[in-house]
């Protein structure tokens, strides 16, 4: 099933424009100097945006009628769209890989192992919030693609200048401490965090589209 | 819920979209007996595609039960939006999902697509296939595997004559081997090896005589035990041409008109019997020969 979702996903293109957007911004951001840390915060950023744009291109991929025959195939619809989340998650870990190592290669900042890791929780954190909200904003959920666009980008613009908005917000305040944080009490909230919102959005994005058919 | 005793059953089910929307199905009886081939005719718009949607699983009802075979293949009226995969990986994909092995699925897609005459050739992007051509991708990776229940609609649209017959000829080999088919069509099916023809109007599902006014029959084998099982209840049903008990192995062979099959099936499983068989009997066949009544 994985198999086949990934590599209709992977010839259905929908992926490449968030994957150009994603490096372009990166490009941009690599130019800074000194500390690593204000450059994993803003993929950080990114890579919300990014992973919500890339999970309902994942979703949305399949012709629905040719997706019936999938769901009929496998027998259950919440299986095919489980693995479509995860196609769309491991899409958005690949990008949080150049996230990562596009600054160390591309320009000379500084930095530490610690920072290295609490940027990839960072950016594995927030591509997981985007898997969530994605689930809850792709077909049979939100079917215009309008709305999707509109929704997506509200939420998650909402989630990086809300005060305490979790999890973007939370991590870009954290980012913005002095010193390491890699395995502070606070990022390790904000992981609990995002897991449990993710769950709650996945679930709730089954339920619904096992109840819209 | 897996079927116990039959490939599908719709129990009451009625569907509308919408809390204001019209019925598009209002209380729609039944049931899908191994090896047995139903088809669903009615206008455009009468409510086919929902119905066959309902029985397959891909919509849910409004109310009613649906108890549908563990295995169900699906074909949809055609592959009108984008594909990413030619013919032969479609299947493949599809092969595999369905657990199939490497040297099965290999046989099995090979041999379907030949049977059913895929232009130019398997390797051709679905995409770039006729409409008939696409039609005949739905209907191999309906076939690819064994399944309880086939759910086809309009599987005969947009197929040239030799397609349609190769069809025929795959419905009926999947039949033979327990597979019970469902189907919609514009129009009344021809020949006795239509099978159970239901019209739908107005949301309401109605049994048609079968074609050419000729009698089907559906031979029925249940097992069961003389302490466990009642067959009085059975015996009088009504539409029962012969039965047969062999006492020894606890077999109850029946036969019965077509129309009556389903509530003699009922009948039996509400009685604690098993149903080890169901198959069609030819018209014209031996129907009152042979086995005596109990």
């Amino acid at each position: 099933m994985a198999r086949y979702v990934w590599c209709d996903t992977l010839r259905g293109h929908g992926w490449i424009g968030p994957a150009l957007c994603f490096l372009v911004i990166e490009a941009i951001i690599c130019t800074q100097t000194g500390s690593v840390v204000p450059t994993y915060a803003a993929s950080a950023a990114a890579l919300l945006f990014i992973s919500t744009w890339v999970t309902i291109a994942t979703v949305n991929n399949e012709d629905p009628v040719q997706l019936s025959i999938t769901v009929v195939t496998v027998g259950n619809v919440s299986e095919v769209r489980l693995a479509k989340l995860g196609v769309a998650l491991l899409m958005g870990a690949t990008l949080s890989v150049v996230g990562i190592v596009g600054p160390l290669l591309t320009t000379s900042f500084d930095a530490t192992g610690a920072d290295v890791i609490a940027g990839a929780v960072a950016q594995l954190l927030t591509v997981l919030t985007g898997v969530a909200f994605g689930a809850l904003l792709s077909r049979p959920v939100v079917l215009k693609k309008a709305w999707a666009v509109l929704l997506g980008f509200g939420v998650c613009l909402a989630t990086v200048v809300i005060p305490y908005g979790p999890p973007t917000r939370q991590l870009l305040v954290l980012f913005d401490q002095p010193g390491e944080f890699a395995l502070s009490p606070g990022l390790l909230f904000v992981a609990f965090e995002t897991i449990g919102i993710t769950i709650v959005a996945v679930y709730v994005s089954l339920r619904l589209a096992r109840w819209r058919g | 819920m897996p079927a116990q005793g039959s490939s599908g059953r719709l129990a009451g089910v009625n569907k509308r979209f919408g809390r204001g929307g019209p019925w598009i199905l209002r209380d729609i009886d039944l049931v899908l007996l191994p090896g047995s081939r139903t088809v669903i005719v009615g206008d455009n718009g009468s409510g086919k595609s929902t119905l066959l949607r309902v029985a397959a699983g891909l919509t849910r009802p409004t109310s009613g039960t649906v108890i549908r075979a563990t295995e169900v293949s699906y074909g949809p009226e055609r592959l009108a939006g984008r594909s990413n995969f030619t013919a032969w990986e479609y299947l493949g994909h599809m092969g595999r999902i369905r657990g199939l092995d490497r040297a099965t699925l290999e046989a099995r897609r090979r041999h379907l697509v030949e049977r059913l005459g895929l232009l130019p050739d398997p390797y051709t992007p679905i995409d770039s296939l006729s409409r008939g051509n696409k039609q005949k991708v739905v209907i191999a990776q309906a076939f690819l595997a064994p399944v309880g229940l086939i759910v086809l609609d309009e599987p005969y649209s947009g197929l040239d004559t030799k397609a349609s017959r190769t069809l025929d000829d795959l419905a009926e080999s999947e039949r033979a081997g327990g597979t019970a088919i469902l189907m919609s069509s514009h129009a009344d099916p021809m020949g006795p090896g239509s099978g159970q023809v239901c019209r739908i109007v107005d949301g309401r599902l109605t049994q048609m005589p079968s074609a050419g006014g000729a009698p089907e029959y559906r031979r029925i084998e249940l097992t069961g035990t003389e302490r466990s099982c009642a067959a009085d209840q059975i015996l009088s049903t009504a539409g029962l041409r012969r039965a047969h008990l062999d006492q020894r192995r606890g077999v109850l062979t029946l036969v019965v008109d077509v129309p009556d099959a389903d509530a003699l099936l009922l009948e039996a499983i509400a009685n604690g019997w098993s149903v080890t068989g169901v198959a069609p009997l030819p018209a014209g066949g031996n129907e009152n020969s042979g086995e005596s009544r109990i």
